[in-house]
C-alpha cells in the first residue's frame, strides 16, 4: 500500500439529520398528524471525518442505530448529507450519482440486485448492458467471477430459486462485474452458514490482496471483521469513537482481563465472599453469572492474576480456574455493550 | 458534449429501456395464471365501460352535441395512450413501495437514471387490451362519424398520442412521488387523481364548470382526448385551438415533474439508519 497516495474515500465533517414525523399513537394521533404535522430532528451521523486509501480494507462497526448504514449510504451517494463533504474516486457521490455508480460496487446483505424472475445469467448480461461494458471486458470479468465463485451451475436458475448462500455469491459477482475499485459490503454475511461465510471471506480476501480492491465492510459478525480488515472504525451515536488498526484495540484495552472460577457446588453467598476477599484490590469486580461460577474482571496494570487467585482460592471452594485473555472480539462486544468506553477520538 | 455523443447516448438508453422493459413483460408471462386473470379482469373492466356506452346511446342520440361515434373517438384517444403507458411505463406505480421498503437504495447506485429504472420497473400486459380496444374505437369512431382523413390529420394524431403518453407518464410519476414526502404505504390520492382520466372519455360539454376546470387545469386529461378530438373532428368551438396546445401541456407537466423529481431524490431518506 502506498501511504502517499491520495485517499480514495474521504469525508469531512459529514453530518446527516433525519426528519421523522412525530405521531401520537392510534388513529387519533394519525389524524392529528394529518392536519398539524410535527417532526423531530434525529441525528444519525454527526461530523464524521474519514480518509481511506486505495487498497485498504476497513471495518465500519458500531451497535445498531449508531449510524453505520447511514454513513455507507452517504458514501455511496444514496443519501444527501445535511452538511459536510464527501469525495469518492474524486467525485461527490450524490452530485454525480451515475458516474459514481460506475466506480463502486455495493452489496446489501438483505437485498439482492438480481432480477427475481429471470435466470441469473441473464441478470449478469443485463448488468453488462447497464454498466455499458465492452464485450471483451464483460467476457473477461464474467469468466473470472464465474470461475472463482463457481457460478456455472447457477446461471440458468432464476434468482428466486437460489438459496441464500448461492444468492450471496451471485450478488457478489453482480457487484464486481464492472470491476469497480471500491466495494461496499453492508452486513454481507447475515444468515449465511459457517462454510458459506468462510468461502465468502476467502473470496473478498482474494479480491483485496490480488486485485487491490478497496473494501469497506459494515458487519456485526466479528469474524468478518477480524478476517477481512486491518483497520477498524467504530461509530457510536453518530460519532466516530475509534479509528485505527484492529490490532491496536487489543493493546488499548488489553489490560482488561478476567478470572473465571468454577465452584464445587452452588453457593448463594459466593459473590459476597469473593467481594470481601477482594476488598482492597483496586479495579477488581466480581460477578456471579451462574450459581457455580464466579467471574472477576480486573485491571492487569493494578493487580496480577496470581494475587487474585490467591485471595479467592482461600475464600471459596474452587474446582477450576480459567484466565481470560482479551481478544478483539470480546473487546468489541464489550464496547457495544457499553462496558468499555473509548475516550473521544483524538 | 457534442451532438453525436448525445445521440449515441440516447440510442444506448433507448436500447437499455427496451431490454429492461422486455424483462418485465417476460416476467408477466411467466406467471401464467396471474397473466390470464389479469387479462380477464382488464377485459371485464373495459367491457363494462363499453356496455354502459352502448346502453346510453340506445336511449339518446347525442351527448352534449357529440354522436356515439364521436364519443368513441374520445374513448379511443383516452385508451390508446393509457394502454401504451400501462404497457411501457407502469413502474411509477411501484414508486411508493420502492421508497417505503428502501428498495429505492439500489436504483441510486446504478449508472442509469433512477427515473428510467423506475419507469421500467413494471410492465402491465393489460395495456395490450386497452391499446387494442382504443385503436378499434378510434378507427371505428373516425370512419363512422365521417371524418375525412388527411395526411396532416394523421400526423396530428400521432403527435397528440405521443404527447398524451408523455403527459400520462409524467402524471404517473407526479402522483406517486408523494411517497417521498409522506412515507405511508397507502394513499388514496394517486389513485383518485389517476381515475379522473375517466372524465376524458366523454365530451367536456356535459360537465359542470368545476369539472371542466378540474380536467383542464388540475388534472389536464382533457388535453389527451377532448381538445385533440375538436381538431380531428373539425368541431366548431372557440376552444378548438387548445387541441394544438397538448404538446405544450405535456412539456409543462414534464418540466414540473422533473423539477420535483430532483427535489425528491435529494430528499430521499431511505429506511433504517
Amino acid at each position: 500500500m502506498d501511504t502517499n497516495a491520495a485517499p480514495i474515500i474521504e469525508a469531512k465533517g459529514l453530518t446527516k439529520h433525519f426528519r421523522r414525523p412525530v405521531k401520537e399513537p392510534g388513529l387519533k394521533g394519525a389524524v392529528r398528524h394529518l392536519f398539524r404535522p410535527a417532526y423531530a430532528d434525529v441525528v444519525a451521523v454527526e461530523g464524521v471525518n474519514l480518509s481511506i486509501l486505495p487498497g485498504e480494507s476497513v471495518a465500519y462497526v458500531g451497535p445498531n442505530g449508531a449510524g453505520k448504514s447511514t454513513t455507507v449510504k452517504l458514501l455511496t451517494g444514496i443519501l444527501v448529507p445535511t452538511s459536510g463533504r464527501v469525495t469518492v474516486n474524486g467525485l461527490t457521490p450524490f452530485e454525480n450519482r451515475v458516474e459514481n455508480a460506475r466506480r463502486i460496487g455495493v452489496v446489501f446483505g438483505q437485498r439482492t440486485q438480481l432480477w427475481w424472475d429471470i435466470p441469473v445469467g441473464e441478470s449478469f448480461r443485463l448488468l453488462g448492458d447497464i454498466y455499458e461494458l465492452p464485450d471483451e471486458t464483460y467476457r473477461a470479468s464474467f469468466g473470472e467471477l464465474i470461475d472463482v465463485l463457481d457460478l456455472e451451475p447457477l446461471l440458468r436458475v432464476p434468482a428466486r430459486q437460489l438459496s441464500l448462500g448461492q444468492r450471496m455469491r451471485c450478488d457478489l459477482a453482480a457487484s464486481l462485474l464492472h470491476r469497480p475499485p471500491i466495494l461496499y459490503l453492508d452486513e454481507p454475511t447475515i444468515g449465511l452458514d459457517v462454510s458459506v461465510k468462510a468461502r465468502f471471506r476467502e473470496f473478498i480476501r482474494y479480491m483485496h490482496r490480488e486485485r487491490g480492491l478497496t473494501v469497506m465492510l459494515t458487519s456485526h459478525d466479528l469474524g468478518d471483521i477480524e478476517e477481512l480488515c486491518d483497520r477498524m472504525v467504530m461509530i457510536d451515536n453518530g460519532r466516530i469513537v475509534y479509528d485505527g488498526a484492529l490490532s491496536e484495540v487489543t493493546t488499548r484495552f488489553g489490560w482488561e482481563r478476567a478470572v473465571h472460577l468454577t465452584l464445587t457446588e452452588p453457593d448463594e453467598s459466593a459473590l459476597e465472599a469473593a467481594s470481601r476477599a477482594l476488598g482492597n484490590r483496586p479495579g477488581a469486580v466480581a460477578t456471579q453469572p451462574e450459581p457455580t461460577m464466579v467471574a472477576v474482571t480486573f485491571d492487569s496494570r493494578e493487580t496480577t492474576a496470581g494475587e487474585l487467585i490467591r485471595d479467592l482460592a482461600t475464600a471459596l471452594a474452587v474446582t477450576d480456574i480459567r484466565i481470560e485473555e482479551p481478544t478483539a472480539e470480546s473487546i468489541i462486544r464489550r464496547l457495544y455493550e457499553g462496558d468499555l468506553v473509548f475516550e473521544q477520538a483524538e | 458534449m457534442t451532438w453525436s455523443m448525445n445521440l449515441s447516448r440516447l440510442r444506448g438508453n433507448a436500447r437499455l429501456y427496451a431490454k429492461l422493459q422486455l424483462i418485465q413483460l417476460r416476467t408477466v408471462v411467466e406467471y401464467r395464471a396471474d397473466f390470464w386473470i389479469g387479462i380477464l379482469g382488464a377485459s371485464l373492466m373495459h367491457g363494462a365501460g363499453l356496455v354502459f356506452i352502448v346502453a346510453l346511446f340506445g336511449q339518446i342520440d347525442e351527448l352534449g352535441g357529440w354522436s356515439a361515434w364521436e364519443v368513441a373517438v374520445l374513448y379511443g384517444l383516452t385508451l390508446i395512450p393509457a394502454g401504451l403507458r400501462e404497457l411501457f411505463a407502469d413502474g411509477p406505480w411501484l414508486l411508493r413501495s420502492l421508497v417505503n421498503s428502501g428498495e429505492f437504495d439500489r436504483l441510486l447506485v446504478r449508472p442509469v437514471s433512477p427515473a428510467m429504472q423506475v419507469a421500467t420497473r413494471l410492465a402491465s400486459i393489460h395495456g395490450v387490451g386497452q391499446l387494442s380496444l382504443g385503436l378499434t374505437l378510434l378507427i371505428l369512431g373516425t370512419t363512422r362519424s365521417g371524418m375525412d382523413w388527411t395526411l396532416w390529420k394523421a400526423i396530428f394524431l400521432l403527435v397528440s398520442v405521443l404527447s398524451s403518453l408523455g403527459l400520462l407518464i409524467a402524471i404517473g410519476f407526479l402522483v406517486n412521488m408523494i411517497g417521498f414526502w409522506e412515507p405511508s404505504a397507502q394513499s388514496a390520492i394517486p389513485t383518485a387523481y389517476a381515475m379522473l382520466i375517466d372524465f376524458a372519455k366523454f365530451p367536456l360539454d356535459i360537465y359542470s364548470n368545476v369539472i371542466k376546470v378540474l380536467v383542464t387545469v388540475v388534472a389536464p386529461y382533457a388535453f389527451i382526448s377532448y381538445f385533440p378530438a375538436l381538431v380531428l373532428l373539425d368541431k366548431e368551438t372557440p376552444w378548438r385551438w387548445l387541441g394544438f396546445a397538448s404538446p405544450l401541456v405535456t412539456l409543462l407537466a414534464v418540466l414540473l415533474t422533473s423539477w420535483l423529481w430532483r427535489k425528491a431524490l435529494n430528499r430521499y431518506q431511505g429506511v433504517g439508519h
